[in-house]
């Protein structure tokens, strides 16, 4: 009893928290591949360019760690502004295959740049004191870092979920992911509005990227190490669909938290078999079609 | 001076100018050998410290051994490629000319070469590769570093050395880490320990909290490792440590904590301990030399790593075989060499096993610890001359 106890605990509070950094990196192209329909392979790399620079920050600059979140997502929500008007710009009227290719073009760049500022090894992490300490929480330990996790993942999910249903920013996101001509003719400018999205998306991968590494390693192969599971969550939560997006990607770290405890050596492929039952269950009609 | 007599000294002198070059020729015969190296790919630093260990040699060493000039000739494989590097290894022997290859990084890439240097005779020095069977698939093989049971079972002496009861085995779900996991388990329980449980984690995990907590719950007073340099035993170790288990249990692993990795960990791995053929702290002649060469040539901050170590020692193998050399290159006479050699190593005392043509080496029992400031691997206990036992 006990033991099972301490499993559901552990499976709740480390699957909840992995699950809220998987939220935080694919919640982006959950969104910009909603509205744009753009199959951007390269979201990894923003993740992975955010959390980069929030440890150079702390490490070279000795900034503080929460400050360096908020400096990395801003810096790397600037730079997607001036890379979307500047390069994906170009293919959202291009077939999927160029698309595909110029996107992990990008990513294949990023891993280089990478490699080439930062070395191929491991960056080590920069957690502060407060965060890798312990608190006693439903009788067990837990490392401070995940609680963070979470909290981030949870003001995540509520500011976004205000832009989307209480502001004029987000009724047009809204008009036009649904149908992107009728709400240019009822004068959204969806042009604009994929920047301001794209820029949003990109910032909230780094900040997954800078708040994730304690759990998601900072390598140069970060863009692809992770593309599969940010694919994952894409593929199972609809075209930008936020709500279903966050409960997928809970549903995903509990799972495979959960099979990795459970059956470590083929728990790895625990989360395929849920993803395939889940997208089974799609195709036949059920309800849960009907919420994206 | 008649025309006649000085037609004959021109004769003569062209004569012995030309037996002197002719004898020159064969001094300075030229033996080729073939290094298949990681240059590029996710395992370039593996490949790179390859490269240094062979230039480092060079620089102090020389280019000739004996009578004759090695010339080394690269090969990049850039990645796990086994089918690549007997083609490459093919390449090396019959275009390039290679008398010797060297590299092997990954055990497959050497297992499969074998059918190729059986055939053309090619004395090949496994720098890294550390698979047990690898050596009874060529007589043409000779080991430069360590078979990995010989890490295993110091992994599990030392456990019993100190008293340890209860073993949880974690090792990662390939080839190496299986082999970790057997020799690891038939010693520790031969020294009358009991293991808890073994997980086989997969290559592919980012977060390894499950297994810190399967861990924990176990409740063992040792957990041996074995898995990968980088991001994974990095994510591993703090895994551990974020569960409390490096305060509870003795965390052994065997190359995780390696000198060139140590950066890119957090104080919390401070008290684990790994077992290997090498300690950079070692302050016998031939590591001093070692470290200064490389200082000179890589910078002051450049730390010397095992897979620098091995492929240095495989170097030295090397110089052995072409040394015995007189005129046309004998692969027997370079085998029959190396057999049973024994020499001082920047690692300790060497010997190869002259039947089993293993590494007869000390290994090191080290303990991350912070060593004026900086996270160190020191020396805690040196088991000396360990053979490969038969499993």
């Amino acid at each position: 009893m006990d033991y099972l106890v301490s499993s559901l605990t552990f499976i709740a509070i480390y699957g909840v928290s992995y699950g809220m950094v998987i939220f935080l990196i694919s919640i982006g192209l959950v969104i910009t591949m909603g509205l744009m329909r753009v199959i951007n392979l390269a979201h990894g790399a923003f993740a992975a360019i955010g959390g980069y620079l929030c440890t150079a920050l702390v490490s070279s600059y000795k900034l503080n760690f929460y400050l360096a979140v908020v400096v990395a997502t801003l810096s790397v929500a600037v730079l997607s502004l001036i890379v979307e008007r500047g390069i994906y710009r170009q293919i959202y009227r291009k077939s999927e295959l160029d698309q595909v290719l110029l996107t992990i073009g990008l990513a294949f760049i990023t891993v280089a740049s990478l490699n080439f500022l930062f070395g191929p090894n491991v960056v080590p992490s920069q957690l502060p004191a407060t965060l890798s300490g312990t608190v006693e929480l439903l009788g067990r330990d837990v490392q401070m870092y995940r609680l963070f996790v979470v909290a981030v993942g949870l003001a995540v999910v509520v500011a976004l979920w205000a832009i989307f249903n209480w502001t004029m920013f987000g009724a047009g996101l809204r008009a036009a992911v649904d149908n992107p001509s009728m709400a240019q003719a009822a004068g959204i400018d969806v042009s604009r509005l994929f920047t301001l999205a794209f820029a949003l998306g990109s910032g909230l991968a780094a900040l997954g990227g800078a708040v994730g590494y304690g759990m998601l390693p900072l390598e140069p192969l970060y863009p692809f190490k992770y593309l599969i599971i940010i694919m994952i969550v894409v593929a199972l939560s609809g075209f930008g669909n936020m709500r279903s997006a966050a409960a997928i990607s809970i549903a995903v770290g509990v799972v495979d938290t959960a099979g990795r405890y459970f059956f470590p050596t083929y728990g790895a492929f625990i989360i395929y078999v849920f993803v395939i039952l889940y997208l089974l269950a799609q195709i036949e009609g059920s309800p849960l079609r009907r919420k994206s | 001076m008649s025309k006649r007599f000085r037609t004959h000294l021109v004769a003569g002198a062209l004569a012995v100018a030309g037996a002197l070059a002719s004898l020159s020729g064969v001094a300075a015969q030229t033996v080729k050998v073939g290094v298949i190296g990681q240059f590029t790919g996710p395992y370039a630093l593996a490949g790179k410290q390859l490269r240094e260990s062979i230039d480092a040699y060079v620089a102090q060493y020389g280019t000739k051994s004996g009578s004759q000039t090695i010339e080394f000739v690269y090969k990049d494989i850039g990645g796990s490629n086994p089918a690549l590097a007997k083609s490459l290894a093919e390449q090396l022997i019959v275009k390039d000319g290679v008398s010797i290859l060297t590299g092997f990084f990954l055990s497959p890439e050497a297992a499969a070469v074998a059918p190729v240097i059986n055939e053309t005779k090619t004395p090949s020095v496994l720098s890294v590769a550390a698979s047990p069977p690898l050596l009874k698939m060529s007589p043409w093989f000779v080991r430069a570093g360590q078979n990995l049971w010989q890490p295993a079972i110091i992994q599990a002496d030392f456990a019993a050395d100190n008293g340890k009861k209860r073993a949880y085995i974690a090792v990662a779900d390939y080839a190496p880490g299986h082999d970790v996991q057997e020799a690891f388990t038939k010693r520790f329980k031969e020294r009358g320990g009991e293991i808890v449980a073994a997980d086989r984690i997969p290559l592919n995990t980012v977060d390894f909290a499950a297994f810190a907590e399967r861990i924990a719950n176990a409740k063992p007073d040792i957990v041996a490792t074995f898995l990968p340099n980088g991001a994974p035993a990095i994510g591993f170790f703090n895994a551990l440590a974020a569960r409390g288990v490096t305060k509870t249990a003795m965390i052994i692993g065997i190359a995780e904590t390696d000198d060139p990795d140590l950066p890119s960990y957090n104080d919390n791995i401070i008290g684990v301990y790994t077992s290997i053929f090498y300690a950079g702290g070692l302050t016998n002649p031939e590591n001093v030399a070692l470290k200064k060469v490389m200082a000179e040539k890589f910078g002051a901050n450049h730390a010397i790593g095992v897979n620098n170590v091995s492929p240095y020692d495989g170097i030295r193998l090397i110089y052995r075989m072409v040394e015995v050399q007189k005129g046309k290159f004998d692969p027997d006479a370079a085998m029959t060499a190396v057999k049973g050699f024994s020499w001082n190593s920047p690692s300790g005392p060497k010997q190869i096993d002259p039947d089993t043509r293993e590494m007869i080496h000390n290994i090191y029992v080290r303990q991350v610890q912070k060593v004026d400031g900086k996270l160190t691997n020191v020396l805690v206990k040196t088991y000396e001359k360990v053979g490969v036992p038969k499993l």
